[in-house]
This record gives C-alpha cells, sequence and structure tokens, in this order.
C-alpha cells in the first residue's frame, strides 16, 4: 500500500501550502532518556524495532525519542494528521519514521471516526501512545509486555465508535491493512497481510478497563533467511531433517492470534496498572508465549513513586532441531542458533520515581532487575543464544517532555 | 471608637470575601440553548468525552494559558487532577490520534471576547465583573 503512504504524503503537503483554509497545528513530544546496565554480553532493547545497545556506560539511544505531529482541521468533519518519530530504528528511513499519517473523517450526528492511512495498531492500553513518555508512569512501556509487537503502524482503515451512558465511556475500535517493519537487523522485515486489531476500553470513575485482539498473516519470508534456507533445501535429498528445519523458517503463511485484558486505576493518591496477554502462533521458528505486568505508584506533590514487576514467557518449549549427520552438523548448529535465540523468558522487578518539573516536563529514574531464562534473551541483543540463566541490572535516568 | 468599628465592620462586608474571588464560573453565549449545566456535564465537555450540547451544536471548550492559576484551579476543583496529570491525559489521546484538547487562550479577557461571539464555545473564568455578552450556566466550587 504504497499508494497510501503517497496519499498520505500528499495531504501532508496540502496542509502545509497555503491554499487550504482551516486550522494546523505542530505538538510534539521527546524523552531524553540514559540508560546503562552490567551485562557483559546481551545489549539493551527497549522493542524488537529498535537497536540494541551495549551499555558499559550511559547510552542515549535506547530511550530517547522525538515526535513532531501535525493536526490539520479542513471542517468540523474532515481533518488530516501526520506524525514523525525519530527513534533508534533498527532501519533508520524517513518512511519508516513517518508513523502515522492519515485523513479523517468524523460524521455530526453519529459517534464514529473514520481514518484512512497509516495509523498506530492499537492492540494494549499503551499501543497508541507508547513513544510518548510523558503519557505514562514509568521510563518505558514494560518491555516483556511491548516489546514483541512492534509495528510502528497498520496500513489501512481504522474505525472508532464512542459511547457515553451515566458514567462509563466506552470505545471501540477496529482496524483493518497491512504492516510492515523491520525487526532485530535491518535485513528482517516482516510483513503481514492482513493484519486485524481491536479494542475496547470502557472508563468508568477511575477505573480503566481495557480488552484486545490482534490477527496477523505474515504474506512474505524475509530476505534474512533465504540464504540458510537456500543451503538447506540443498541438502535435504542428503538430509530429510534439513526440510523440517527449512519449514520452520519459511515464516511465509503463519498466523499470530494476540489477545489480551488490562485494568488500570487512577486516583488522587494512588495509581496502578495491569495488563496480560497472549500471542498464539504454530509451526514457524516463533513460539507462542504469554507476558503481565502490573504496576503501583503512590503520589506524594510532584513526586510519584512506584513499583512494576514484568514477566514474559513461552508457552512451547524452545525447538529443537533434529540432530544432523556430521557433513551438516555446522549448519544444523547455526539454525539452531537461531531458533533458540528466540524464545523470550524473562521477568523483572522495577522501583522507581517520576517528578513532575513544570506542566510539561518530567524527570523519572528507575531500576529494574532482571532474570533471564537459558534461551529467553529474546527480547536482548545478541550473538549467540544465551545458554544459561542470567541476571541484570538496568539502570535509567530521563527527561520527558511536550511541545 | 464605636463610630470607628463601625466604619471597619463595613468596609469589610462591602469587601469581596476570598471566597467568591476564588470561585470559577462556567460561561456561553447568551444565545446558547443551555441555561445550566452539571459539574458532570462540564468534565465530560473539558475530557473530551462530549462533544456536542444537548440540542446538537459542537462544543468548543476554551482554556486558559498553561501557566495560569485560574486553570490549575478550574482543574483541580474540577477533576482533583494537577496540570501535569492533566496533560498526561491529554497527551495520551492527542498524540494517538484521537481527539485534541481545548482550544488554548491567553487569560479571562480572551475567553471572554471569544465566548461573545461564538456559540459553540464555553470558557471558565473567574467569577467577578462578567459582561453581559456572556451567560454563567454553571459554578465550579
Amino acid at each position: 500500500m504504497k499508494f497510501l503512504f503517497k496519499l498520505s504524503a500528499l495531504i501532508l503537503c496540502l496542509i502545509s501550502s497555503s491554499s487550504f483554509a482551516g486550522e494546523t497545528q505542530v505538538r510534539g513530544f521527546g524523552t531524553l532518556g540514559a540508560v546503562q546496565h552490567d551485562s557483559d554480553t546481551l545489549e539493551f532493547r527497549r522493542d524488537l524495532g529498535l537497536s540494541s545497545e551495549k551499555s558499559d556506560t550511559w547510552s542515549l539511544a535506547s530511550d530517547s525519542i522525538l515526535g513532531i505531529q501535525v493536526d490539520h482541521q479542513f471542517s468540523e468533519q474532515w481533518s488530516a494528521a501526520g506524525q514523525l518519530v525519530y527513534k533508534n530504528r533498527v532501519d533508520q528511513t524517513l518512511d519508516n519514521s513517518l508513523e502515522w499519517a492519515y485523513l479523517r473523517y468524523s460524521p455530526d450526528l453519529l459517534p464514529i471516526t473514520i481514518r484512512l492511512g497509516r495509523t498506530a495498531p492499537s492492540v494494549f492500553m499503551l499501543s497508541d501512545y507508547r513513544n510518548v513518555g510523558f503519557a505514562y508512569l514509568w521510563a518505558r512501556p514494560p518491555v516483556e509486555f511491548y516489546g514483541p509487537l512492534a509495528f510502528d503502524s497498520i496500513e489501512g482503515i481504522d474505525f472508532s465508535y464512542t459511547s457515553y451512558f451515566e458514567e462509563a465511556f466506552f470505545r471501540a475500535r477496529l482496524t483493518l491493512g497491512q504492516v510492515e517493519n523491520n525487526f532485530l537487523e535491518k535485513e528482517i522485515v516482516i510483513e503481514a497481510s492482513p493484519m486485524a486489531t481491536t479494542s475496547l476500553l470502557w472508563e468508568i470513575d477511575q477505573w480503566k478497563f481495557h480488552f484486545g485482539y490482534a490477527y496477523l498473516d505474515i504474506n512474505k519470508t524475509p530476505s534474512y533467511f533465504n540464504p540458510l534456507i537456500a543451503q538447506l533445501e540443498l541438502i535435504e535429498p542428503f538430509w530429510p531433517g534439513a526440510s523440517e528445519i527449512k519449514d520452520r523458517l519459511d515464516i511465509k503463511g503463519t498466523k499470530f492470534n494476540f489477545y489480551s485484558a488490562g485494568v488500570a486505576y487512577d486516583s488522587a493518591n494512588w495509581t496502578a496498572q495491569a495488563e496480560i496477554n497472549r500471542i498464539e502462533t504454530e509451526g514457524s521458528i516463533f513460539t507462542s508465549s504469554q507476558s503481565a505486568y502490573i504496576s503501583l505508584g503512590r503520589r506524594l506533590g510532584d513526586w510519584t513513586i512506584y513499583s512494576i514487576a514484568a514477566l514474559s514467557e513461552n508457552t512451547d518449549e524452545v525447538y529443537e532441531a533434529p540432530i544432523a549427520p556430521p557433513p551438516f552438523t555446522a549448519l544444523r548448529n547455526f539454525a539452531q542458533n537461531d531458533f533458540s535465540s528466540v524464545g523470550m523468558n524473562q521477568k523483572s522487578l522495577g522501583i522507581g520515581a517520576r517528578w513532575d518539573m513544570t506542566n510539561n516536563t518530567a524527570l523519572k529514574m528507575q531500576w529494574d532487575h532482571v532474570w533471564l531464562e537459558p534461551y529467553g534473551a529474546g527480547l536482548w541483543g545478541t550473538e549467540v543464544a544465551l545458554s544459561q540463566k542470567e541476571q541484570i541490572d538496568v539502570i535509567s535516568i530521563s527527561l520527558n517532555f511536550l511541545f | 471608637m464605636k463610630y470607628f468599628i463601625s466604619i471597619i465592620l463595613t468596609i469589610l462586608a462591602v469587601l469581596p470575601s476570598e471566597r467568591s474571588l476564588a470561585e470559577i464560573v462556567i460561561i456561553v453565549h447568551p444565545e446558547n440553548e443551555i441555561s445550566e449545566i452539571s459539574h458532570k456535564q462540564v468534565v465530560d465537555y473539558y475530557m473530551g468525552r462530549l462533544r456536542f450540547f444537548p440540542n446538537g451544536q459542537r462544543v468548543l471548550p476554551l482554556d486558559q494559558s498553561m501557566n495560569s492559576l485560574s486553570r490549575k484551579q478550574f482543574y483541580l476543583k474540577l477533576t482533583g487532577k494537577t496540570i501535569p496529570q492533566i496533560n498526561a491525559y491529554w497527551a495520551r489521546l492527542l498524540f494517538a490520534g484521537r481527539a485534541t484538547p481545548p482550544a488554548q487562550l491567553q487569560g479571562k479577557r480572551d475567553v471572554i471576547d471569544t465566548v461573545s461571539s461564538n456559540k459553540s464555545a464555553i470558557g471558565y473564568v473567574l467569577a467577578g465583573d462578567l459582561p453581559d455578552s456572556v451567560k454563567i450556566v454553571a459554578r465550579v466550587e
């Protein structure tokens, strides 16, 4: 859907030209974040779409983000918006940085909104605003939960419906389209079409309840796997086991189902939030998994002190490739390393503090202790799959701002 | 002495009380059909949940400047939240492409001017000294 991207870009150009009457607003957000951790072999990642950073000293790359948003109102019903987000992506291009650009229609008589173009896939509670540090309590959305499904944008059509009755506010959202994102390495591009996401949100007094579901169908095997697949095809006649490995690497046609539920509570003095999710898939290098987090914060004047616990685990065993006869052992082990690197089995416990310095800026300090299981370092950057348990301390200091 | 005391008491009686100085009123255009709105409706208009008045007209909520005392008082009385919390709330909606925050004006004068000339507008100002070109529909205690 490069067409949609061109349409969105055209809209943005029109907005910036003076031939359209209406109101244009430019706003933005950012985080200047420094991270340090104490692992010699693993590199920290905020999510799978961002580069990993070795951090034996402070690194600004993982958490620092700058976003600029342009909103233009053509009329009471029609508007358009675009958001450029600069962050430490695996593949840094302008196209990738344009996280959304869409045309929006909102009729007067119906409480619905339709958006056409590129939008943020909304599956979990923070999905829509995970780049906006000021909007949430912690240094970053918990990596165990938000790290894996890190698609920045979905191109297609998006519907939302809101209703407001007595004390309760309700919003339902459905998005249909396709996604394309680089993960882990520049060469690994996951393309999925179709992708469908839906989310339901209830807000009642100080409570928020959220349910999300997403489906995606990978429609192309990333070129990153092609050399290995080609070699396995060559040796298939000599070793049947190679075809099983090849099928798992050839991820075209792999389907995923994501389910999530979340709850949040916000009062004058307390803030709490928890979410759980389950990712189901089979037949490929990816395994099914589930993750969750829970957080509690206490407000004291301009400060909020908080604690957050998170975990992520595979619900299937890490795949073991069949043992190969001697000539093919190296190739088999090379492939096995890929399978072993995908598992995400970790728990973390963090404590931190947020200081609302001004109305638009906040300072956060967070310390996380992470426990990793063998072959569970899928969220971290590593050459060789982690084969034993490890514990890592991660310290972050970030400054969030809005403008 | 008695004369002196009565003068003091008269002056005190005539001075605006501390309470009414801090009181905030919600104003709309005089021709706006609504005559009174509830505390909850004010919250809903300002939190972007209700976009229309009961008569079907779009609502245009107005904010005073970011660091103004009126704004701070308004949100504290209305929702119990501080300005950073309100900003975080709007950041979640605005930067997710869901809704846009109230239009931001400077101060009381600008709010009165806009409300006087726009039937969709709704604003908050400190009570006291309001012209006939605006109508009070609620008081925020």
